[in-house]
C-alpha cells in the first residue's frame, strides 16, 4: 500500500519527539498558506539523501494563515503535512499527506493546505524566476529512486 | 468510539445475515435492499471523460491508505488496522469507482470477504448530453459522509481534496 499514512489513535496523543524546524535552514523559498477548521496542522520536513533515506529535520506549526520556510535548494526534501484532531468521544486522530519535493535554486514554492468538513488537500506550486507558476505533482517516497 | 464499534458491529451483522457481495456488480444489486445502505444520484456539469480522469487521479492518491484505530479503556484494548483499496474502471458506457475496505486486524469476518476487502461504495458516472454526467452512488447510509462529499467534489471538479478516513464511523 503506497500511500498516505493515516492513523486514528484513540487515547494516544503521540506528540512527543517533535523539534522545531530550524529557521536558518535555508533562504525562505516555500510559503505555506493554511486554511483549516477543527484540526491542528503541522509540516514535518525530512531531508532526502542519495539512498532515498529521509531523516526527520524538524516541524513547522501551521498555525498562521501564511508561514515562510527555507528548504535547501537543488535537492529532494520529503514533506509531511499533518492534520491532527482530538475530542473526548472520538479520541485523537491524525491524517497525513506526504510528498517528495525537488527544490530548484532561484525558484519559489507555494503550498496551499486546507482541511474543511473532513476533506483535506495539499497543492504545491512552483514559480520560476520568470514565467508562470505550475502545479507540482505529489510524489511518494518510492519515486525518489526512479 | 461508540460509533466505531457500531460500524464494525453492523458490518459483521450484515455479513452474517447475507452472503457478502463478491463483486462491484453484486454490491450494486445488494444495496437497494440492504440495511443501513443508500443510493444517491445527481448530475454534474462536466463530461464523463473529465470525471473519469479525476477519479483515476484522486482515487489512488486519496483512498489507497491504511488507518489504524487504537482504543483503550480500563477494561478493554482494541487495535484495528483497516486498509482501503480503490479501483477505477472506465468503459465507453461509464466510469466506475469502487472502494473496498479490509480490516487486517481486530475484526472477524463471518464469511469470506472478496479479494481486496468488502465493498463499501461504488460510484458510477454515466455520460449525459450537453457535456454533463450523472453520478450514481451505492454505499452506507451513515458514517461515510466525508467519502460521499469527496466523490462529489471530484465529480464536479470543485474540490479535489481527500476524505479524512479516520473520521469514518
Amino acid at each position: 500500500m503506497k500511500a498516505v499514512l493515516a492513523g486514528a489513535l484513540v487515547l494516544v496523543a503521540g506528540c512527543g519527539g517533535l523539534k522545531t524546524y530550524p529557521e536558518d535552514a535555508a533562504p525562505r523559498n516555500l510559503t505555506v498558506r493554511t486554511v483549516t477548521s477543527g484540526v491542528r496542522a503541522e509540516l514535518d520536513i525530512h531531508s532526502v539523501d542519495s539512498q532515498c533515506r529521509a531523516p526527520y529535520v524538524g516541524t513547522v506549526r501551521l498555525d498562521k494563515a501564511s508561514v515562510a520556510v527555507g528548504i535547501p535548494a537543488d535537492g529532494w526534501s520529503y514533506l509531511k503535512f499533518d492534520f491532527a484532531s482530538s475530542s473526548f468521544l472520538r479520541g485523537s486522530h491524525r491524517m497525513t499527506k506526504e510528498t517528495l519535493l525537488r527544490t530548484r535554486a532561484g525558484h519559489t514554492y507555494e503550498a496551499e493546505v486546507t482541511y474543511k468538513d473532513d476533506i483535506y488537500n495539499v497543492v504545491i506550486r512552483e514559480k520560476p524566476p520568470r514565467g508562470a507558476r505550475r502545479e507540482v505533482p505529489l510524489l511518494d517516497l518510492a519515486s525518489c529512486s526512479k | 468510539m461508540q460509533r466505531i464499534h457500531a460500524v464494525v458491529l453492523a458490518a459483521a451483522l450484515l455479513a452474517a445475515c447475507v452472503q457478502m457481495p463478491q463483486t462491484a456488480e453484486e454490491f450494486r444489486k445488494a444495496v437497494p435492499g440492504a440495511m443501513m445502505t443508500k443510493t444517491e444520484t445527481y448530475e454534474v456539469s462536466r463530461g464523463m471523460k473529465d470525471v473519469a480522469a479525476t477519479f483515476r487521479r484522486k482515487a489512488p492518491e486519496c483512498l489507497n491508505i491504511a488507518v489504524r484505530t487504537v482504543s483503550q479503556t480500563t477494561t478493554s484494548y482494541q487495535n484495528i488496522l483497516t486498509e482501503y483499496k480503490p479501483t477505477v474502471v472506465v468503459t465507453a458506457e461509464r466510469a466506475e469507482l469502487h472502494v473496498q475496505q479490509h480490516h487486517k486486524t481486530g475484526v472477524i469476518y463471518p464469511s469470506k470477504p472478496p479479494e481486496g476487502g468488502t465493498y463499501i461504495m461504488v460510484a458510477d458516472a454515466y455520460p449525459l448530453p450537453g457535456n454533463r454526467t450523472r453520478i450514481q452512488l451505492y454505499g452506507p447510509s451513515k458514517g461515510y459522509d466525508m467519502l460521499y462529499r469527496a466523490i462529489r467534489g471530484w465529480a464536479t471538479g470543485d474540490n479535489l481534496g481527500c476524505p479524512d478516513m479516520t473520521k469514518i464511523g
